[in-house]
């Protein structure tokens, strides 16, 4: 069960995986939701289409990762529980900004509480979020990695925009890369101060390239304000989001993969990032080291905007280092593949479920 | 790896490249940016809101998915349609008053805010004028006496050392005025600040040496005209400003005896320039004079005999003497100049200090 199936979504796209992984295990397995977007709902069945009395061995897999009404109607059922947990973003990062989805988010955790003492087993895709899980009361937890194809990242890049970024590169100046939601956990904001150190510091030249899609509509336009009112706005490039094509035309034209996030469950553009042999420099939080490991250069809290400049500069500008990096890009990604974490996800479930025979 | 960024930063920072104000001052504007904040632009929005929304309507739609409901409540519409306007236009005059109400405080807080920005800047600046002013009145620079002072203490011997006593200022821990002594003349000192004295006991040197603390313009002040046999202007020079360095020198014009010397030793301005910040230079209230300006202040000042001499840039090592980097420039009394200059001490950095030299004059 998801509250929202949607196609071009992490958990999406999961939820997909792990039913194929659950079918192929001989797992009679099927997705519902309460909302769906339409390239995927033929994917699925609305709740209302759950049996209504289902088998004594039928177990139910909820992905959790916001508030929503499906998480109540799950008192409603007998099936036997398991809560895939993907993280919640903690309310108080986002209620300044978008209260509304604040609201959102902290049901979420509330919900996450309830359904504590009847989940036989909580699979979080991260140590951080397993920690979370244990903390709000789960007895019986793992980890297993969110289910998604490393390979899946490998779409050509777009002509077009790789002739555009090219032309800017030609102008001199280093290609700094965020891929996630415009929004205040992602912190945007903390790279165009790291944007702003690096040009006055090494060079002048240098630029930002924000991709992803905004959440609400405050943080987007302070964000949009603070650029100009630093003097960055012919620096800064917000592109909304972006074709699986143009993504990658961004990612072949980076010079370093920058992440700000105050919270990341996971943070899946890190691993595309290595994907693309680009390596990264990331805030310390949450389970942005456990995801980067030694892929990229982590610079500890608190935040300190020059700290994180000297390091964007370190890891363009020291060959060795770099070299090492996109080294450790490669090693670190076959952690991720497709093929181990289809693995580690069917030993997690089998552990509770038992054989399907 | 972080060890080393730090370090990196620490260096950065230290060379000016990285500042701890501008990235406070990017969080600063951050944090008006918020929501709540004065800047975030919630009240124009909410104003903007509020308009849009004291427009009140008073046809009720009637769209219906029956084809009844569509009649009906056109019939409705139509019946109740006297008193809903008598209502609305009410509701309308209400809400455009308090609009009214509304933009009349949002301009007098744009005003008030206006002012407050303004205020704030200036109160900022002050503030952040402060600490780099202190750094300016105390310069770590200076024009080096002890590069003439052979010259200097030639030129008081060749003339009377009966005229009076010969003034250092500034005297730092006293190492000028005891080699004046040590050549016989009764030299003292006068320091603005406390110098510590490397030699030992400060109490003592103080007292053996007669040197004292506070300001030369003060001390000249104080004493009888023509009651000096000479002055020798050392460090002072390089952090007065233009102002004090002229009373300064007319002070000197009229308290030191007829034939007794007046010696100014000062930094090159393009020497001062380069190894200054240049905010400091700017800032500076002791923008140093050229030795021309030297020269000139003197002449008018009814000092006459001028000699010139400079020391070139560079490092001058103990006993070497830097003869070579003495360049007499005038031909007037350049006799008594000598051209050997040993520096006390070690090896230490030159920063193209001159020397500008002449006697009182009737």
């Amino acid at each position: 069960m998801i509250p929202t199936f949607a196609g071009r979504d992490a958990i999406g796209s999961h939820s997909l995986e792990v039913r194929q992984l659950l079918r192929d295990a001989g797992y009679a397995s099927n997705i519902y939701y309460l909302n769906s977007t339409a390239d995927v709902s033929g994917l699925g069945a609305g709740i209302s289409a759950m049996p209504a009395k289902p088998g004594r061995d039928d177990w139910l897999l909820y992905q959790l990762s916001i508030g929503s009404p499906a998480a109540e109607m799950l008192s409603s059922r007998s099936e036997s529980l398991l809560v895939n947990y993907h993280n919640i973003t903690p309310a108080s990062l986002l209620e300044q900004w978008e209260p509304a989805v604040a609201v959102e988010v902290a049901e979420g955790r509330q919900q996450m509480q309830a359904l504590a003492a009847r989940t036989k087993l909580a699979v979080a895709d991260s140590a951080f979020n397993e920690g979370e899980l244990q903390e709000a009361g789960y007895g019986s937890t793992a980890v297993a990695p969110i289910l998604f194809d490393p390979r899946s990242f490998g779409a050509r890049a777009d002509p077009a925009t790789v002739e555009r970024l090219g032309e800017m590169r030609s102008h001199g100046g280093a290609d700094l890369l965020f891929v996630g939601k415009i929004s205040p956990h992602k912190a945007e904001h903390d790279l165009v101060k790291a944007l702003a150190v690096y040009r006055r510091t090494y060079d002048p030249r240098a630029r930002l390239h924000l991709v992803g899609s905004p959440l609400g509509s405050t943080y987007p336009r302070a964000l949009d304000r603070f650029i100009a009112r630093l003097g960055l706005r012919g620096a800064v490039e917000v592109t909304g989001s972006l074709t699986g094509e143009q993504l990658a035309a961004y990612y072949a034209c980076a010079d370093v993969f920058v992440c700000a996030s105050d919270h990341e469950g996971f943070c899946v553009p890190l691993v595309e990032a290595m994907h693309h042999g680009l390596p990264a420099v990331a805030y310390a939080a949450a389970a942005v080291p456990e995801t980067l490991g030694d892929a990229g250069l982590l610079v500890e809290l608190p935040k300190d905007a020059s700290l994180f400049a000297a390091g964007v500069h370190k890891v363009i500008s020291d060959g060795a280092l770099r070299s090492s990096l996109i080294e450790n890009c490669r090693t670190r990604l076959e952690s991720y593949s497709l093929e181990r974490a289809r693995e580690t996800f069917l030993d997690v479930v089998r552990s509770a479920v038992g054989d399907p025979w | 790896m972080l060890d080393q960024l730090r370090e990196e930063v620490r260096l950065q920072r230290a060379a000016g490249r990285m500042d701890v104000l501008y990235e406070r001052w990017m969080d600063h504007v951050f944090a008006r940016l918020a929501p709540g904040s004065s800047e975030a632009g919630s009240f124009d929005d909410a104003l903007e809101e509020a308009e849009g929304a004291s427009m009140i309507d008073a046809e009720v739609p009637v769209s219906s998915r029956l084809p009844a409901g569509r009649f009906v409540k056109r019939v409705l519409r139509k019946a109740i349609s006297w008193y809903m306007r008598f209502v609305v236009q009410q509701v309308r005059q209400s809400t455009q008053s308090i609009m009214r109400v509304l933009h009349m405080m949002d301009e007098r807080l744009g005003g008030v805010e206006g002012s407050m920005v303004d205020l704030s800047a200036r109160v900022e600046a002050i503030a952040a004028g402060v600490p780099r002013m202190a750094t300016v009145v105390s310069p770590p620079w200076r024009g080096r006496p002890d590069l003439f002072l052979d010259a200097v203490a030639d030129a008081i011997s060749s003339g009377s050392l009966d005229a009076g006593r010969v003034l250092h200022a500034e005297c730092g821990a006293g190492e000028i005025v005891s080699h004046l002594r040590a050549r016989g003349i009764d030299a003292y000192g006068i320091d603005s600040s406390w110098v510590p004295d490397v030699t030992g006991d400060h109490a003592v040197t103080e007292e053996v040496l007669d040197l004292r603390l506070g300001s030369v313009i003060d001390h000249l002040s104080g004493l009888a005209d023509g009651g000096l046999g000479g002055v020798l202007l050392g460090g002072c020079v390089d952090w007065m400003t233009a102002d004090e360095d002229l009373q300064l020198i007319r002070l000197c014009a009229r308290k030191v005896s007829t034939g007794g010397v007046v010696a100014v030793v000062g930094t090159q301005p393009s020497a001062w320039w380069r190894s200054a910040p240049r905010i400091v230079v700017d800032l500076a209230r002791g923008r140093p004079f050229h030795p021309e300006t030297w020269e000139e202040l003197l002449r008018k000042s009814g000092i006459g005999s001028l000699v010139f001499v400079e020391a070139g840039a560079g490092e001058v090592e103990a006993g070497a003497g830097d003869a070579a980097a003495m360049k007499p420039r005038s031909g007037l009394d350049a006799e008594e100049v000598s051209a050997v200059v040993e520096p006390p001490g070690g090896a230490s950095p030159v920063l193209e200090s001159f020397l500008v030299m002449g006697r009182i004059v009737v």
